[in-house]
């Protein structure tokens, strides 16, 4: 039943937000929203959630008298997962007269079409990309991310794993992309501040068909050293499910932590009975976070729209409600005053929770996050934890190299 | 000791997956010259075949909920029909053109397969649980071995001697050796091209359908891509054994594999990410020295 009313859900939201070509809502006196992201291509299942968020954020706003005045409109443009055309997708929003951008959840993805906006010194937000590179240092000061970087998730978890009393960690890195190297240098680097041990560091590759030579050396370094308490798996769907399987079929039951990439269990099918797994996310999508207007959205989502399957939405709602603040303490949807005023966002309680910018860092380093846990298969909130300490900034720009940890 | 008959067992069936995928992409480019590209995507095919097609991010089981012997059918039922309808509509009518044709066709036939995939399925990866019991643990001389490793190399094996039988002993495996050997000539004897070439893609996407089951339940993943490093690494297994030569293949895809594996055990930490440099230069090193392949297979050298 669930299944069929998501996919209504879904047939719906695409009838509302894709028919041939950019669609539009606006008319002649509105704020206009860009929405250059992907709806084909892969990128469209990590957009389109953020992107219904967004939508439901620009219904509650429009009922209350939109912002400053302005009923809020939006233009949708289809980057198809492809860089170039994502340029064209900025291009395209910015001709159909947007004022503020919003762009993939993905700095590879987004960049392109936050280029054209910086370059037109348009505000652009990505709905959550985890590089620090989509802000002020990888696009220029008009570039932001509802995210924190995968850095800080990493000693999240690390912090999280600390107060569980584990002491012993292993780090598994699928070293196939920058963001997974992110959370293990985090994670690391957190650990070790703790006084944590590092039993042992190893890699593997996203499309690796068989880990069984890593899960052989863990075997070895466990025999060694003791067996780990706690393993740092930096990876992503599907290939970090691929090792949680090979993981957990070898008979490793060390709790696994990771970052938000492992939002929901919609993945854990593939590992039957799945416990002792935490990933560090935005919010718990179970009904069950400490926080009352997160369960009050998931509700909503859940209506409206079907089983959330992460708290990607979260964020896509964020976007919107950060343009409203900023533009109505600004009094004004010049972009440099609306610029001035997110720069100054103090733990600024938006729905995903407090958000800090500064002039030149446009992802929030400070955010608490909530690690959700899955216990026989099943999610649930596990913690809200955030960093008074987060990692030093050049470890935001450094290169992660393994042999650090030696 | 137990260390390193465990690295051996983790080498070799990680090589087995490489070899079955190689002797698919052999078998096609022996009879009609075509590197299939699309090869990875009758594995990909083959898998998402195991849920119920819907863009939902949860996945159903549909033939993967079937009891085995359903489930290995359905799934061989499913990708061998699709390897016989690429074949009758993308490669027959394009069979006489040049190689290159036939190669862009076969990019054409996988972008065509992996983006129906995301029409289909959506683009997020999936999880399909099958056979999970298989990821248990046997204790063989006192190490312990996961079972779905033993179960690979045994049936890479198994299929390999059905295959040179197949080969050897039948009227239509004789004259696919035949075509392989010289096309032209066995025509001009009476072998019927379509025939000959149906069945290697039959054959082929019985392979494929192998490979599908047992990466599935190795990883439980189901994704648009999958098929692609499979196929990249096949092909180069097929290129290092000796393009042409279906031993070649199987050797290469051994090589391939427990020369990944090898690297991974032996290379320091720091090293290990690129682990695949190493695995490439060791080819480029085997073919420095051998430039057709490990095993040389006649009807592709250079005729002067």
């Amino acid at each position: 039943m669930h299944k069929l009313t998501r996919m209504v859900a879904a047939t719906a939201v695409a009838a509302l937000v894709s028919t041939a070509g950019p669609q539009t809502s606006a008319q002649a006196e509105d704020v206009i929203i860009g929405f250059a992201i992907a709806q084909s291509g892969w990128m469209d299942a990590y957009d389109g959630p953020p992107l219904i968020g967004a939508m439901m954020a620009i219904e509650d706003y429009n009922a209350e008298g939109g912002i400053l005045g302005n009923n809020i409109g939006f233009v949708v443009s289809d980057t198809k997962t492809d860089t170039v055309q994502g340029a064209k997708a900025g291009t395209e929003v910015v001709a159909k007269g947007a004022n503020f951008m919003v762009v993939s959840c993905d700095y590879d993805m987004g960049a392109p079409a936050a280029t054209v906006a910086h370059s037109n010194n348009m505000v652009a937000i990505s709905f959550c990309a985890s590089d620090a590179k989509m802000g002020v240092q990888g696009i220029g000061p008009y570039a932001f991310t509802m995210n924190t970087p995968g850095q800080v998730e990493g000693a999240i978890a690390a912090k999280y794993s600390w107060d569980r009393g584990w002491r012993k960690a292993y780090a598994l890195l699928d070293a196939s992309i920058e963001y997974n190297k992110s959370v293990c240098h985090g994670f690391l680097e957190y650990w070790k501040k703790l006084g944590g041990e590092v039993v042992g560091v190893d890699t593997f590759m996203q499309e690796d068909p068989s880990i069984a030579s890593q899960i052989t050396r863990y075997k070895q370094a466990a025999a060694e050293k003791g067996e780990p308490e706690v393993m740092a798996l930096c990876s992503y769907v599907p290939g970090a499910v691929s090792a949680i399987r090979q993981v957990r079929g070898a008979g490793i039951d060390a709790a696994i932590v990771s970052g938000d990439a492992m939002d929901g269990h919609y993945w854990a099918e593939g590992v039957p009975g799945l416990s002792d797994h935490y990933a560090v996310t935005f919010g718990s999508i179970y009904g069950d976070d400490p926080r009352p207007e997160v369960n009050e959205f998931f509700a909503r989502y859940r209506e409206a729209h079907g089983e959330p399957d992460t708290s990607f939405p979260l964020n896509g709602y964020s976007v919107i409600q950060a343009l409203k603040v900023a533009a109505e303490r600004a009094g004004s949807l010049d972009n440099d005053a609306v610029l001035a005023e997110l720069n100054k966002f103090d733990k600024e309680p938006l729905l995903w929770g407090g958000t800090t910018f500064v002039p030149d860092m446009h992802i929030d380093m400070f955010h608490p996050m909530t690690v959700i846990q899955i216990q026989d298969g099943k999610g649930s909130f596990a913690a809200n934890i955030g960093l008074e300490d987060p990692p030093a900034l050049q470890l935001i720009f450094e290169e992660f190299t393994a042999d650090l940890y030696d | 000791m137990s260390a390193i008959l465990q690295h051996v067992v983790d080498a070799v069936a990680l090589g087995s997956l490489y070899a079955l995928t190689a002797l698919g992409i052999g078998l096609i480019f022996g009879v009609m010259r075509l590197i299939n590209f699309a090869h990875g995507d009758f594995i990909m095919v083959g898998a998402f075949s195991l849920v119920v097609p819907t863009s939902a991010a949860t996945s159903t089981l549909l033939i993967g909920a079937w009891p085995a012997p359903l489930l290995i059918g359905g799934v061989c039922f499913v990708v061998i029909a699709l390897a016989l309808a690429t074949e009758r509509l993308a490669f027959r009518p394009v069979r006489r053109a040049d190689p290159a044709v036939l190669l862009i066709t076969s990019f054409a036939v996988s972008f065509f397969l992996q983006h129906g995939v995301i029409a289909i399925h959506g683009g997020r990866p999936k999880s399909a649980n099958i056979w999970p019991h298989l990821m248990d643990p046997v204790i063989v001389a006192g190490v312990r071995l996961p079972q779905l490793q033993l179960i690979t190399i045994a049936v890479t094996l198994i299929l390999l001697i059905a295959l040179v039988l197949f080969l050897k002993r039948t009227a239509i495996g004789v004259a696919m050796r035949a075509a392989s050997e010289d096309f032209l000539t066995a025509r001009l004897l009476g072998i019927r091209a379509n025939y000959v070439i149906a069945a290697a893609f039959a054959i082929s996407g019985l392979l494929a359908a192998v490979v599908s089951l047992l990466y599935v339940a190795q990883t439980s993943v189901l994704s648009f891509h999958m098929g692609v490093p499979l196929v990249l690494f096949a092909f180069v297994a097929t290129v290092v054994g000796g393009m042409g030569s279906l031993v070649g293949a199987v050797l290469g895809g051994f090589v391939v594999g427990i020369g990944s594996v090898f690297f991974q055990v032996v290379l320091p930490e720091a090293w290990r990410s690129n682990r695949d440099v190493w695995v490439y230069a060791l080819v480029l090193l085997i073919l420095l020295f051998r430039p057709s392949g490990l095993v040389k297979s006649k009807s592709f050298e250079e005729k002067v």
